[in-house]
């Protein structure tokens, strides 16, 4: 295990922020610590990083813990903390060259080091510029290619796209699959479709608990059941009844519109109801025009994990 | 203590593009100039006059050194870029020696005007080198005590102004000590004024280098930055 929480624990006064979260995370993984605002994904970092001490547990980096050994942790940690803070009076390449310096960077390499990552990072355009004067997007890529610096084995990157238009998300997002094919990632984000882009693994946190933990496919299969849209002409209360009766499909709603019947069919998650609606439709001579299987998408597992009736149990 | 000088000259580059250390140096330059000024009446003594450039410090430093040291740890926590400084493999030691040095060098910068009058005096006529030299190696003292206090302030706060008033008011109290302390006898008396700088420095002016000034600086400034040091560590755990 690269990177290793064990039953962090973070009060603010009474107010508990962070209960007892345990995950580990192996070298190569690219992972989303995806929840919603005040769930604690930034006290969970910065325990992480040795920023901020535990009230109780442990977390652990490369086999050095956080508490014991803060120095040697965070050479081994690339950190973009949230908002992603600057010194605004230096130059982007005089800024990577302080920080390649603290990062203990060797001399001889540093140069080559720093036009590497801004290289990475699309910082060219701007290296000699002030980093005050610096759109978001660029100052975004400043705080990135700093993290990348010490060519760490761990990039822990707190919600690196907030604030960015559109394409420059992109771009972001991007760059951060291209940097995890050589280091393990740990980005936290409250936005489900960068979790879903980007991450193979998503631990969903909500009011300081881990709620889940799995690929985001796996989750949508897992939490939620599956369904199938099916549009078919005719009679939509016989076609229903019908329908309800197709092995697998647990609910139908129907919606009429002139000829056209809108169909959605409940299933159990692994259920897939397609071929079955298709010969009913066949066999009663029914003219069939979609037929869809539509899977819970992580925003409904989100939904549901965080708001809803979902959010106390362990899936 | 290898990222000492990386964090110094991050430090002395800010100083160098901060309006209000600008604003502090030409105030200094001015009152300072003004005040030596005053000296220059004849007869001139070039050696009075020399200790009066030396003496007129003890009051200008006070509220300067404020005003140069409260960036020096409050930005990085207002700004929050104390957290990328404090997830670096950096300790909080070397930060707090860094930033020390980066204000002590932009502090003997100030003092080039200083530097500039005496070698006027020069020319008026011939001066003694040992109060010069030990009234510099006072100043330095007094300046290095000062920065470590002003340093030391900022680290409580993240309001820039909120931390030079404290080391402003800080300094204040230690000088005032010495009023507390004037007509009694006994041993409080005797720490209250021990612990007041100008009691240190006047022996200084005089050419006068005793080992107990030195170790009052050396003490104190020490504490101080132990202090800031146990600040910045203990921040973490608010
Ligand atoms: N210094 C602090 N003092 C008191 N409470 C705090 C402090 N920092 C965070 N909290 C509280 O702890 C909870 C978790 O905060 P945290 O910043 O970790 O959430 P987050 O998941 O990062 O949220 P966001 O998506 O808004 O960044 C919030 O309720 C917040 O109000
Ligand atoms: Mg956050």
């Amino acid at each position: 295990m690269l990177v290793e929480a064990n039953e962090l624990t973070r009060y603010y006064g009474p107010f508990l922020a962070v209960d007892a979260v345990s995950f580990g995370i192996d070298r190569g993984e690219i992972v989303g610590l995806l929840g919603p605002n005040g769930a604690g994904k930034t006290t969970t970092i910065r325990m992480l990083t040795g920023f901020l001490p535990a009230s109780d547990g442990a977390a652990s980096i490369a086999g050095h813990d956080v508490r014991e050994e803060p120095v040697q942790v965070r050479r081994h940690i690339g950190y973009m903390p949230e908002n992603n803070p600057l010194y605004p009076e230096m130059r982007a390449r005089e800024y990577l060259g302080f920080r390649a310096e603290l990062k203990g960077v060797p001399r001889r390499v540093r140069r080559d080091r720093i036009a590497e990552c801004i290289e990475l990072c699309g910082v060219g355009p701007v290296a000699g510029q002030i980093i005050g004067t610096l759109s978001k997007g660029y100052r975004q890529r400043v705080g990135l290619a700093d993290a990348l610096l010490g060519d760490p084995d761990v990039l822990i990157l707190d919600e690196p796209t907030i604030g960015l238009d559109p394409n420059q998300v992109r771009e972001t997002r991007n760059l951060i699959r291209s940097l995890s094919e050589r280091h393990t990632v740990l980005i936290s984000t409250h936005i489900l479709a960068e979790a879903e882009l980007i991450c193979k693994r998503v631990l969903i946190i909500d009011r300081g608990r881990i709620v889940a933990d799995d690929t985001p496919r796996a989750l949508s299969d897992k939490t939620l059941s599956g369904a199938v849209v099916a549009e078919i002409a005719g009679d939509a209360d016989q076609i229903g009844a019908a329908l309800a009766k197709v092995n697998g499909v647990e609910r139908v709603d129907a919606e009429k519109t002139n000829a056209w019947n809108t169909f959605r069919l409940a299933t159990a998650a692994d259920v897939d109801v397609r071929e079955a609606v298709f010969h009913l439709a066949a066999e009663h001579g029914w003219s069939l025009r979609e037929l869809t299987l539509t899977r819970a998408s992580l925003e409904d597992v989100f939904h549901r994990l965080t708001l809803g009736e979902g959010a106390e149990e362990e899936p | 203590m290898v990222n000492v000088p990386a964090i110094t000259k991050r430090e002395l580059n800010t100083y160098f593009l901060s309006p209000i250390a600008y604003v502090v140096l030409t105030g200094f330059a001015l009152a300072h100039g003004i005040m030596f000024s005053m000296a220059l009446r004849p007869p001139l003594d070039p050696n009075n006059a020399a200790q009066w450039a030396l003496y007129v410090p003890i009051f200008l430093l006070v509220p300067a050194m404020p005003l140069l040291t409260m960036r020096l740890l409050s930005e990085e926590t207002n700004r929050g870029t104390i957290e990328t400084l404090m997830t670096t493999p950096v300790s909080e030691t070397e930060v707090v020696l860094g930033k020390f040095v980066g204000a002590f060098i932009f502090a003997v910068v100030m003092f080039l005007p200083v530097l500039g009058e005496l070698i006027f005096l020069r020319f008026v006529g011939p001066m003694d080198a040992g109060p010069l030299l030990s009234g510099f190696l006072g100043v330095f003292l007094l300046t290095g005590q000062f920065i470590a206090i002003g340093l030391f302030c900022s680290a409580l706060t993240r309001i820039q102004i909120a931390s030079s008033i404290t080391s402003f008011v800080l300094l204040l109290g230690l000088y005032f000590l010495w009023f507390l302390a004037r007509d009694s006898a006994g041993s409080l008396a005797r720490l209250l004024r021990y612990l007041c700088p100008p009691m240190h420095y006047a022996d200084f002016l005089k050419g006068v280098v005793d080992t107990r000034h030195l170790a009052y600086f050396a003490l104190t400034t020490a504490a101080f930055l132990f202090l800031t040091a146990k600040a910045l560590e203990l921040r973490k755990w608010r």
